[in-house]
């Protein structure tokens, strides 16, 4: 009697249940990747193909960089701690800085440095907020000077440095002390750091910050002109100059 | 930018006055170039984004300007349009004081 009792309470429990499945974060980033470069292959399409300013206006609505902002927040959001939430969150920066929503790529940024510091992708916001003083993106030096000192790589760190630099050079209300803390980055980089692109790229960048800010006498240049003729800048002291660095293209 | 440009270096062909392109185009094209398209003004000829003093100068974004006074001083950067000519007008009375 207890065999059947047995027999017949395992037929009535069912089949066990199914293993559980683990959400496959990273496919879900590559799916979300390829559907946004998709998105927005299209909406490029439909840019060139209109004719009309009121046609150009309406592809204009419809940028897929907002929505898709959305979606990858939602993924790192969901994903956290795992290397795609880095990812993901590297998508939300760049989605932000192309639809300038500074809160967005702020706290996009400061995820990914505070949970994912030796993460590759921190080096796509470091190197990004080069250009934060054209955004007004008055948190990216603090975020840099964190970066520089939390990040895994000698690459990213770098990076960083060089970033914060460059956005100091162009910031023109920069305080003293941010130019004497960029020249020190610069200095940095081009005495422990030639080994890197950011480090090659820092001599330059120091030129400029140190001999090109308005109030500096302008460095002198020797040139060569259409005709063939050598000249100097300093050949024109006296008049008032523009030097107007163009091209045709 | 080149009408502007024109403009500027025609209304003060008399005053002490310079515009000095640093060009970016190829070598072998911008004589052709300029004559074309009526440039009257002196450039330099770098032939690329990254030529000598482009480098030096750290310039990544086209156009780049500079705008010097008549002692060598850098006074203004980036002034397109009517702000280059305030900018150099305000200079050039400097000169005239």
């Amino acid at each position: 009697m207890n065999v059947i009792a047995i027999a017949l309470s395992l037929v009535l429990q069912g089949s066990p249940p199914p293993p559980e499945t683990k959400p496959d974060f990273a496919a879900e980033l590559k799916a979300l990747e390829t559907e946004y470069n998709t998105a927005q292959k299209d909406y490029m399409a439909a840019y060139r193909a209109a004719k009309t300013n009121e046609e150009r206006a309406a592809a204009l609505e419809k940028n897929p960089a907002g929505p898709f902002l959305s979606k990858f927040r939602d993924l790192a959001e969901r994903a956290r701690e795992t290397d795609a939430a880095a990812g993901a969150l590297a998508w939300v920066y760049r989605l932000a800085s192309q639809t300038q929503d500074a809160k967005a790529a702020r706290e996009a940024a400061e995820t990914l440095l505070a949970s994912h510091p030796q993460s590759p992708q921190v080096a796509t916001v470091a190197s990004g907020l080069q250009s934060a003083h054209y955004y007004g993106w008055t948190w990216a030096k603090e975020w840099l000077r964190a970066c520089a000192s939390k990040a895994g790589s000698r690459d990213v760190k770098a990076t960083a440095m060089l970033s914060l630099a460059v956005t100091v050079c162009g910031e023109s209300k920069a305080t003293d002390d941010e130019r004497k803390e960029a020249k020190a980055a610069l200095e940095t980089l081009i005495k422990d750091y030639a080994d890197t692109a950011p480090g090659r790229r820092a001599e330059p960048v120091l030129f400029e910050l140190t001999r090109l800010q308005i109030g500096c006498e302008a460095p002198d240049f020797e040139a060569v002109d259409v005709d063939g003729q050598a000249f100097k800048l300093s050949d024109y002291r006296g008049k008032v100059v523009v030097v107007d660095f163009w091209g045709f293209w | 930018m080149i009408p502007h440009e024109k403009e500027l270096v025609e209304r003060l062909k008399d005053k002490p006055f310079a515009l000095i392109g640093i060009n970016s185009d190829p070598k072998d094209k911008i004589k052709k170039l300029c004559d074309e398209n009526g440039i009257t003004w002196r450039n330099a000829v770098e032939g690329s984004t990254s030529g000598p003093i482009p480098s030096k100068w750290n310039v990544r974004a086209w156009p780049t300007i500079y705008v010097i006074d008549a002692r060598g001083v850098i006074r203004y950067k980036n002034v397109r349009g009517k702000g280059m000519d305030e900018a150099v007008d305000a200079l050039l009375k400097e000169v005239e004081k």
